[in-house]
């Protein structure tokens, strides 16, 4: 190798290109990792979804009895798991009502209002993320029922989830404000707005991706929660908490087929909001 | 729209760190007038500017509008309008709502807010851009949607905070007229703030020097370049060739300056009295070269005159700079391209006239000019 390597005639340096049998071995090795990393991600998801419509009365691909719809069609008679979906969707509707507000008003203090107390209060608002979630919801059962009376129930499994969303909700809120020009609520307020319309019109436009963001997030961890609710819930019951208690008894293909909506649901919720805010953007 | 005068009564202000960026200040804006604050960055004119528009309440004194005292009063509450360095348009908002954001404040109906927007955005030329995005605009566009914003609260004084700064150049000076023309139309009282000195002499009926917290001077541009009355002002504002020296005579308006180079005269705006330290100032373009020919014996009498070292010459098209060294002085001559390209000898003579020499007590000169 001559010490000019790497220096065309006009003396321009290459920007250091890797040999080509070094690149094709790494672009081998990536793309298998990328196989693997998706077969252990969603082999198991199509197992699941295979089995929903395998006509055995236990979950299985092997052994294979023939596609049936029966699971699905026997899950609207299921009085529980349809109960337990209802329950499902008005606790996950009451910790977006509870979480959204808590979390922006808490982004708003911690961005807006720096003291010296604030990396205190910081610690406080986001421990909920870092507790066991079971502490989370006996504490709440218990915190409720001894002060206030109040019998565990959906309302305390509500009151626990948000908990922690009402967290994570705050710190997607503060991402947001911190990238924020507040010379544009100087300049709103400079032209005779009150402070109100300054939050109408041009911090809570700013603010909305990321409240319909946020808005899916706790709507996503609200229901899939188990072990929270599992805790805070007494003696009802949620879509999760019943299959969980199900699976004492062992598993019906039903299971499976709740496994094949809610993944639908999942894609589709995710694939809309993907839709809606690359339209805003 | 009718202009208001603006007074600051003895303003001043500390920062709670305990910085002082403004201090007590008198100053006077008329109404309808085009004033301009120039000075460099941190020298306090944002300070005055955000004090006017009631983002800051001044640690001392008062400032009032049109003899109203605004004291305590949110900048949602003034007859001011603040156009910000970086416009602060918007973004999600079309043209016509960010114009007519100010009437929406004032609860104006839907209808007539955007017959207002059209009528507005028509002053800054800027007719059916009304639907666009402010992200759609130029930047010259963005700048007169800023204006136009300004205007529809109808202020009585229109703030702008380097509103120019981030155009180019030719933009730049085409927008320094129109703002201008605007002003004129409109006869708001406009207080512009810029580091540009171009900027500030180019547009304004009076200008303020500040310095450090500190007014140095008000004054016509014409004053301020011709009879700057501080050191800081003389050398802020366009470009001086300064000497040091003593005073040795001051008689009737004549002082006489003895520096390394000889005496030099000039006249006594500053009442120097002999023996006094004094700074002798002359700009660039004041300075000509003095060959033989050039003797006229009336004139003569009133010329200082200095022997420098060519040092460096640089043709900039219709001008040429000479860079020269007398003793230890650096002397800067602009003069006009007049083809004659023999005058320039290694040693020459350089005179300028006593009436073009600016003689006043030494103080803090400008490190970096406007």
């Amino acid at each position: 190798m001559s010490v000019a390597t790497g220096t065309d005639p006009i003396g321009v340096k290459h920007s250091g290109a890797q040999p080509r049998v070094e690149r094709d071995w790494a672009n081998a090795i990536l793309n298998g990792y990328v196989m693997v990393f998706f077969a252990v991600m969603f082999l198991p998801l199509l197992f699941m979804i295979a089995a929903a419509f395998n006509a055995s009365p236990t979950p299985s691909i092997t052994d294979w009895q023939g596609f049936t719809l029966r699971w699905f069609r026997e899950l609207p008679n299921d009085q529980r798991m349809i109960q337990g979906l209802w329950h499902s969707l008005i606790i996950a509707a009451g910790v977006i009502v509870i979480s959204i507000p808590l979390g922006l008003s808490g982004a708003f203090i911690l961005t807006r209002m720096r003291s010296r107390g604030s990396s205190l209060l910081y610690t406080v608002l986001v421990s909920p993320v870092l507790v066991p979630g079971i502490i989370l919801g006996v504490t709440t059962m218990i915190f409720w029922r001894d002060f206030f009376g109040v019998q565990a129930g959906l309302f305390t499994a509500m009151a626990a989830q948000s908990s922690f969303i009402a967290s994570y909700c705050m710190l997607m809120f503060m991402a947001r404000l911190q990238r924020q020009d507040r010379v544009l609520e100087e300049a709103a307020l400079d032209l005779g707005a009150s402070p109100v319309m300054v939050f109408r019109r041009i911090t809570l436009p700013f603010l909305m991706p990321t409240i319909l963001t946020a808005c899916v997030i706790a709507f996503l961890q609200s229901i899939e929660n188990y072990n929270t609710t599992f805790f805070a819930i007494g003696g009802s019951w949620t879509l999760v908490t019943e299959i969980g208690s199900r699976m004492r008894f062992g598993l019906s293909p039903m299971i499976n087929a709740i496994g094949v909506i809610f993944v639908a649901i999942t894609i589709i919720v995710a694939v809309t909001h993907t839709v809606v805010t690359r339209k805003r953007a | 729209m009718r202009g208001q005068d603006v007074f600051l009564d003895g303003v001043k202000m500390t920062y709670p760190n305990g910085f002082t960026a403004v201090h007590e200040t008198e100053l006077m804006i008329n109404a309808g007038e085009f004033f301009s604050i120039l000075g460099s960055s941190g020298c306090g004119k944002t300070t005055i500017l955000r004090m006017i528009s009631g983002f800051l309440d001044p640690t001392a004194g008062a400032i009032s509008i049109g003899g109203v005292k605004m004291n305590g009063i949110g900048p949602n509450r003034r007859p001011t309008a603040l156009i910000f360095q970086n416009l602060a348009l918007f973004p999600l908002m079309p043209v016509w709502e960010n114009v007519a954001f100010g009437l929406e404040a004032r609860g104006v109906p839907k209808a007539k807010r955007r017959q207002r927007a059209e009528e507005l955005l028509e002053l800054v030329a800027l007719y059916g851009q009304a639907d666009k995005m402010p992200t759609e605009l130029s930047g010259g566009q963005r700048q007169r949607v800023a204006v136009a914003r300004a205007l529809a609260v109808e202020p009585a004084v229109l703030l702008l905070d380097e509103p120019l700064s981030a155009l180019d150049l030719k933009l730049r000076q085409h927008m320094r007229a129109e703002l201008k023309e605007i002003q004129r139309k409109t006869s708001v009282t406009f207080i512009y703030i810029t580091h540009d000195q171009g900027e500030a002499l180019a547009m304004s009926d009076r200008v303020a020097v500040m310095n450090e917290g500190r007014i140095e001077q008000v004054a016509t541009a014409d004053e301020i370049y011709n009879r700057p009355q501080t050191p800081f002002t003389a050398t802020f504002v366009g470009e001086q060739n300064v000497f040091t020296g003593k005073v040795t005579s001051a008689v009737g308006n004549e002082v006489a300056v003895e520096t390394r180079h000889g005496t030099l005269y000039g006249v006594n705006r500053n009442d120097l009295a002999v023996g006094d330290e004094a700074l002798v100032m002359v700009r660039p373009e004041r300075i000509g070269l003095l060959n033989g020919e050039a003797g006229d014996p009336e004139k003569m009498v009133q010329l200082n005159t200095l022997s420098a070292r060519l040092q460096r010459r640089d043709l900039e098209g219709a001008l040429i700079n000479l860079y020269l060294t007398a003793g230890e002085n650096d002397i800067h001559v602009n003069m006009h391209n007049t083809g004659d390209e023999a005058s320039f000898a290694d040693e020459m003579k350089l005179a300028f006239r006593h009436r073009d020499t600016v003689i006043m007590r030494p103080g803090s000169i400008a490190r970096d000019r406007a």
